[in-house]
């Protein structure tokens, strides 16, 4: 089985096989591009992300691993509107993976599945942090997030009162 | 398969020691005080890469996670939310207050119509927050090659915005200062960023308030930068200035190369064209696209040509067009109105689900009943779920007001769009004694929206600044909300945002006036 070996910004290695990496639109790339400047065909290819760190890739991975055989979602699917049918697409299995997870991981895995572009991956972990902000007031966001307000003297009372007339499209 | 996963020990730490033959030892600063210290960074990207610095700062950052990233994650979440929750996230934190703010204006989503809000100085800090400024052209290397060297992608939200103004002191592209001589040193630089970074882009948009190049050359540039965005989804070409027509003068001889371009670019889905226009320039680029094209906008301040989409070739089906917005303010006779809707008639488009017609307001022409619009609408358009009318509404029925006929009702209600849920007309319109009829004509909508008049705005605002409600802007709600009481419409939000403001009225029973 041919192997690439994934590297983490804080430098932990990875090694997976070619076919499922990929189904990173990314490390396809990479690897694609290895295999054109390598002179042997039997070399292993080894990919450095330096923007993500290991923590954050190895779940990537495991996402990955786990949805192996699902077909390729296209990249420019329901285009129009920037939606992806990540209500359709997640599992159970999905429900648990992100299901003990902080929502500063799943802000992690947003940016990593963006930037491997693993379009199914990004629809379920924007859905997540969609649901956890749609129709929710300022202060259940907060709790969610575990945020505190961090405005100053009034600022806070000056952007409720410029929200008063921003509501629903 | 087995994940193989093997530690590094390559990370840093700050008591390993980084301070060279420098006096001052980082690891004696106290963690609280590098906390502190590091608590004040303010762009997500210095904060992303402080993280990438030493484990113990990696440590130290985990902490503001939540609140540093959102600006960085809002990109891909946005389509997902509402505009209302947006705007609640503005509320939750500064730094989520400025995530929103940074990202909205580059959205394709969040539309503005007014040239102005690209060269306001006001603005500038709407623009990618990266702010490099190249003083040489020759910096522009030393800038890709660090972004290579840490493979970072200098247009994280996958659009550029790429300006070629005079007026605005120098050239740039979104937060990238580019201190360039002249356009073709623009052009180069531009594509040189491209080369490395173009299939990252997603979203293209031109803005120019110059036609001061051999079109020739021009096109070639085009041409080339084209090529080079393989990924291109959404397409915005605006060109600015105050006089009229100038669009039209910039984009005259259209892109003819458009749909030779090899390949043309196979995900692009959205055009948006505007606020000054070029017929040519759009029917070019729709010779190419009419296939794929899913959104189209068309925004005119001038057009002297007669059709909008004037193509070579018959354009006889756009089969994937979901979205068509047309903006007019050119009118001279009513004649070119109705041919440009006409025009549309002779071209298919089984999946238009939003239609929004702003015809000219200002026009004296008020010779086309509103009945003859919509039949003409109907005609290209029966699968509607949303039509917009909001200033060409008005203007079609005022004749009406004196002489109204039942002939004339009888003709519209014949009208049928058995889709519509959604209704756009102007503000001034509360009062029309058609309005109820036609309200009741559409018994499937679910939602009404309406749009004052320009010259209105004043009204909400009080020599403060703070919106106000007048007197005349609520006896039009009183009277609206008496008008539609029967239909079970109720009014359950106001909204107002600078230079736009709607009131929304929704089928939602339990809900008194201004509540």
């Amino acid at each position: 089985m041919a192997l690439v070996r994934v590297i983490s910004s804080d430098g932990a290695a990875f090694l997976v096989s070619q076919r499922l990496a990929k189904r990173s639109g990314k490390l396809k790339t990479e690897i694609e591009t290895f295999r054109k400047s390598s002179d042997n065909s039997e070399a292993q290819p080894e990919i450095r992300i330096v923007t993500i760190r290991a923590e954050i890739l190895r779940l990537v991975l495991q996402w990955l691993q786990q949805h192996q055989n699902d077909p390729v979602l296209p990249a420019n699917q329901n285009e129009q509107d920037g939606r992806g049918d990540a209500e359709m697409g997640q599992s159970q299995w999905d429900r648990d993976f992100l299901a003990p997870m902080d929502l500063g991981i799943v802000m992690e895995l947003i940016l990593a599945a963006n930037h491997l572009e693993v379009k199914g991956l990004l629809d379920i972990t924007c859905k997540l942090v969609e649901s956890k902000i749609t129709g929710r007031t300022v202060d259940e966001i907060r709790t969610a997030f575990k945020l505190k307000s961090d405005f100053k003297g009034n600022e806070e009372e000056q952007t409720r009162l410029e929200n008063r007339w921003c509501v629903e499209n | 398969m087995a994940l193989a996963s093997s530690s590094s020990s390559s990370t840093s730490s700050l008591t390993q020691g980084s301070a060279n033959a420098s006096t001052f030892d980082p690891s004696k600063v106290p963690p609280e005080l590098w906390r502190e210290i590091l608590h004040h960074i303010e762009d997500p990207y210095t904060f992303q890469n402080s993280r990438k610095a030493c484990k113990s700062w990696s440590d130290l950052l985990l902490k503001d996670r939540v609140a540093q990233l959102f600006a960085l994650v809002l990109p891909h979440v946005s389509d997902y939310l509402s505009k209302k929750d947006i705007f609640n996230c503005r509320q939750v934190s500064w730094r989520w207050q400025k995530g929103v703010e940074d990202y909205l204006p580059l959205s394709p989503t969040w539309k503005k119509k007014d040239c102005r809000f690209y060269i306001n100085p006001i603005k500038e800090r709407w623009v990618s927050p990266l702010g490099n400024t190249f003083y040489k052209v020759s910096h522009i290397n030393e800038f890709l090659t660090e972004m290579e060297t840490t493979s970072s992608n200098p247009f994280p939200t996958r659009t550029v915005i790429f300006y070629c103004l005079r007026h605005s002191g120098t050239f740039r592209v979104n937060g990238i200062r580019l201190q360039v001589q002249n356009i073709e040193e623009l052009f180069t630089s531009f594509i040189s960023l491209l080369r490395k970074f173009g299939s990252e882009i997603w979203n293209f948009v031109y803005i120019t308030d110059t036609g001061d190049y051999e079109h020739h050359t021009h096109d070639a540039w085009m041409q080339e930068i084209f090529k080079l965005l393989p990924n291109l989804r959404k397409l915005r070409l605006e060109a600015i200035g105050e006089e009229p027509c100038w669009g039209a003068n910039v984009f005259k001889d259209g892109w003819y190369w458009f749909k030779y371009l090899d390949p043309i670019p196979p995900h692009l889905v959205s055009l948006h064209v505007g606020p000054f226009y070029s017929t040519k320039l759009v029917s070019s680029i729709l010779e190419g696209v009419w296939a794929q094209l899913q959104y189209l906008e068309c925004e005119a301040k001038v057009v002297e040509d007669e059709q909008y989409f004037d193509t070579s070739i018959m354009l006889r089906e756009l089969p994937n067009l979901r979205h068509l917005n047309l903006t007019r303010k050119d009118f001279m006779g009513h004649e070119k109105e109705l041919k440009l809707l006409e025009r549309l008639t002779r071209c298919r488009i089984p999946k238009l689900e939003v239609f929004k017609y702003d015809a000219d307001q200002h026009t004296d022409e008020w010779k086309i009943p509103l009945k003859k619009i919509l039949q003409v609408i109907n005609l290209f358009a029966p699968t509607l779920v949303e039509l917009d009318l909001p200033f060409g509404f008005e203007r079609m029925v005022q004749p009406q007001l004196e002489n109204f006929e039942e002939e004339e009702m009888t003709a519209l209600l014949a009208v049928s769009f058995p889709k519509l849920k959604t209704l756009g007309i102007a503000y001034s319109m509360v009062d029309h004694p058609i309005l109820e009829r036609v309200l009741n004509k559409f018994g499937n909508l679910e939602k009404v929206r309406l749009r004052e008049f320009q010259a209105d705005r004043m009204d909400l605002r009080d020599v403060t600044g703070e919106y106000i409600l007048t007197t005349w802007v609520l006896e039009k709600f009183m009277l609206l909300n008496r008008m539609i009481s029967s239909t079970d419409f109720r009014m359950v939000e106001l909204w107002n945002r600078l230079d736009q403001r709607r009131i929304y009225i929704w089928r939602k029973p339990g809900f008194g006036l201004l509540d």
